[in-house]
């Protein structure tokens, strides 16, 4: 078989791995909940599991590319949005925060509609979901991110406000400059004011 | 030397048995000239009837216990001696050096009791102590058996510092605890030599230096058969063929022997390099602070020194009892309480048991409510507590979905205030995990922080405990999707932390 039809047939099969974990892993979590044991990782393919599930390790680009080939970031934006509801969350977050490392068009619309789907939710996972898809997207959408995370200073959660002061700073844009002057009078939580500060820190050193 | 009253020893035992004592002879505390005046089981002591001795200490200075009599000991400045009780009041068994070519252990002489602390103070020369001899950070004095020590000291094997060698010699040293010895240091690189006593179970070294520009640490450990054990690793290879998994860190390290069961720890003297080093190469122009921990036990509680955040309005305050997670309600919160039982159970199996728990807010400090790597140190550098490990309750851990921080692999057991002092485990886990898996997470960053090493790391190296397994069932796993075993060698070198009491 040519190394394009290897390719694709291991693409195939994390295709089906994703459809599998999409079946398996809401029962493999609930049984694990119920047993109070050890959490079982969700089937399919290990090591894609075990490079989006370190307790402190956070992965490369080399060795995600080493796991999913060229089809990395496809593939990422899929675990991220989650397979048919069979999404294990861990997971997601840190899909979400892998593509921060293979920026392009695809990338930066998934990250826009994580944005736009949990924008609005103040608590629970998807202020994690926001915090890692507004993180990412600051890292490959530079300036052309600021419109996207300026209206997130206003978040209800100060987690997340704090997440998007901190990605504005990342842009590394001038036009955040204001977004966040302006901001900064309004804050009342000290996370987030010193979030805001290290950001102007930041760009204006810039 | 041992100061000693035993008129007051004797009238005091003398109020307490006196009740007791019938028959015709002299009871405590009264006048005799030999031991037959007193009742049975009493000695004559110093004209007056005392209870019969069991140990030296009972008879103080320049006597010792014979048979049941404090017998005073004769001896002259310059006398063979080969242990404290071999000499007279006023004297001392000072090590001379005698017997360092021969396989025994060192002898000494009788001399006179200079001035200075008592065995089992803290010491830094041989000058701070009355017996003439500081080890490993402790006042010492010579000995042949345990009997010959004070109550809650054995008599240890333990190595002399001699210019050119390090013969043994036997003192007593604390049967329990640990040991700290304070090594002065005077230039950015150096070499120590470490003495490690018979009844050690593992010493650390933590070395620091007050610039977090410089790493610091040691380049080279030898053990006393000349064993190569660390050479500073240039390559990630030579990182993992090092018998000993160790590496420098800025502004502090700490390594710790044996950090495997492949390592046996051996009597004598351990030769170390320690520098400060540039991050560019070469040595650093800061001079290190270094401190030895002795653990001389099998103590084997973990006290745990928990610290919170601001953890006001958390997404996920769902998942605390009340809505509320701080110093005041995480002892009365029974899913909190499950969590440090949880940790207790995995920890188990090494025969670790969690000791004191403790609480502590931290407000005022919105910086660290979230917590980056970059600013770790300085979370941790707010810990205060000398014992245990430290874990700060934090808001969340950047980059998202990183769930815990440690502070070092070990980090420096008995070292509050420092930034490798403790581990931080952010509370958004509990987003999309159960208390139970936020324990695991906790349990895997405390054994970390305690010296154990992944069982497989990412990049699929593996541990140098032979006998540990690359499974994700293993603890040390270093997923989140990880099961809570440990193998014997694991549990062995958990237990040989200093930071345990």
């Amino acid at each position: 078989m040519s190394e394009r039809g290897t390719r694709r047939q291991a693409r195939r099969g994390r295709r089906t791995w994703l459809r599998c974990a999409a079946l398996l892993a809401p029962a493999a979590l609930v049984a694990a909940a119920r047993a109070g044991g050890p959490l079982e990782a969700p089937a399919g393919d290990r090591a894609l599991v075990e490079i989006l599930s370190g307790i402190d390790y956070v992965p490369s680009r080399g060795t995600i590319d080493d796991v999913l080939g060229e089809a990395a970031p496809e593939d990422l934006i899929d675990i991220a949005r989650g397979v048919e509801g069979g999404e294990d969350p861990g997971l997601r977050v840190r899909a979400y925060r892998a593509l921060a490392l293979y920026p392009s068009e695809e990338t930066r619309a998934a990250l826009r509609a994580a944005i736009a789907e949990h924008g609005a939710v103040a608590g629970g996972v998807d202020t994690l979901y926001l915090r890692a898809a507004l993180g990412s997207l600051a890292r490959v959408d530079g300036e052309a991110a600021v419109p996207d995370l300026g209206p997130l200073l206003g978040h209800p959660s100060r987690d997340v406000r704090a997440e998007a002061a901190l990605a504005l700073g990342e842009t590394g844009a001038e036009a955040a400059v204001p977004i966040l002057r302006a901001r900064l009078p309004l804050e009342s939580v000290a996370q987030v004011r010193l979030a805001i500060a290290e950001a102007l820190r930041a760009l204006e050193a810039d | 030397m041992r100061p000693f009253n035993h008129i007051a020893v004797a009238v005091a035992l003398g109020a307490a048995l006196s009740p007791g004592c019938t028959g015709g002879g002299a009871a405590v505390g009264e006048e005799c000239t030999a031991a037959g005046d007193c009742m049975d089981g009493l000695q004559c002591l110093g004209g007056l009837c005392t209870p019969a001795c069991e140990l030296h200490v009972e008879c103080g200075d320049g006597y010792r216990c014979d048979q049941g009599t404090c017998a005073l000991v004769t001896s002259e400045i310059g006398d063979r001696c080969e242990r404290e009780i071999d000499c007279g009041p006023g004297q001392i068994c000072a090590l001379d050096g005698a017997g360092a070519g021969g396989d025994g252990p060192l002898a000494g002489t009788c001399q006179a009791q200079p001035p200075g602390l008592v065995t089992g103070q803290a010491c830094e020369a041989d000058s701070d102590c009355r017996s003439g001899v500081c080890a490993i950070g402790l006042c010492t004095e010579m000995c042949q058996a345990t009997a010959d020590c004070a109550p809650g000291q054995t008599c240890a094997l333990i190595p002399r510092l001699l210019p050119d060698a390090a013969p043994i010699f036997s003192g007593c040293l604390p049967r329990q605890g640990v040991a700290v010895d304070h090594v002065a240091v005077a230039s950015p690189r150096t070499t120590l030599r470490v003495p490690v006593p018979s009844t050690a179970r593992s010493f650390a070294l933590v070395a620091r230096v007050d610039s977090t520009d410089q790493m610091v640490g040691a380049t080279r450990v030898v053990d006393p058969a000349g064993r190569l054990l660390f050479a500073n690793p240039a390559t990630t290879d030579d990182f993992y063929r090092n018998p000993l998994r160790y590496a420098p860190g800025f502004g502090i390290s700490t390594l710790l022997v044996p950090n495997t069961p492949d390592i046996d720890l051996q009597v004598g003297a351990y030769e170390i390099d320690v520098a400060s080093l540039l991050p560019v190469g070469g040595t650093g122009t800061a001079v290190p602070e270094v401190t030895l921990f002795y653990k001389l036990d099998t103590a084997a509680s973990l006290d745990l020194h928990f610290h919170f955040l601001d953890l006001t309005d958390h997404p996920c305050a769902a998942q605390f009892d009340g809505g509320r997670l701080d110093a005041t309600s995480a002892g009365m919160s029974p899913r909190f309480q499950q969590y440090v039982s949880a940790i207790d159970a995995m920890l188990a199996p090494a025969g670790l048991t969690v000791g004191e728990v403790t609480y502590r807010d931290i407000g005022g400090r919105g910086d660290l409510d979230a917590i980056r790597r970059e600013h770790l140190g300085e979370l941790l550098a707010l810990s205060d507590q000398p014992t245990g490990v430290s874990v700060f309750v934090v808001r969340s851990v950047s980059p998202v979905g990183v769930q815990a921080l440690v502070g070092g692999t070990p980090g420096p057991p008995r070292t509050p205030g420092t930034a490798a002092s403790g581990i931080a485990v952010g509370a958004d886990t509990l987003c999309y995990r159960s208390w139970d898996i936020l324990a695991r997470i906790t349990a895997h960053a405390l054994a970390r922080q305690m010296g154990l090493y992944f069982n497989r790391a990412p990049d699929g190296a593996l541990d140098t405990i032979s006998d540990s397994d690359d499974s994700a069932d293993n603890l040390m796993f270093f997923s989140e999707f990880g099961g809570t075993s440990l193998s014997e060698g694991q549990r062995d070198v958990l237990r040989r932390y200093p930071g345990l009491r």
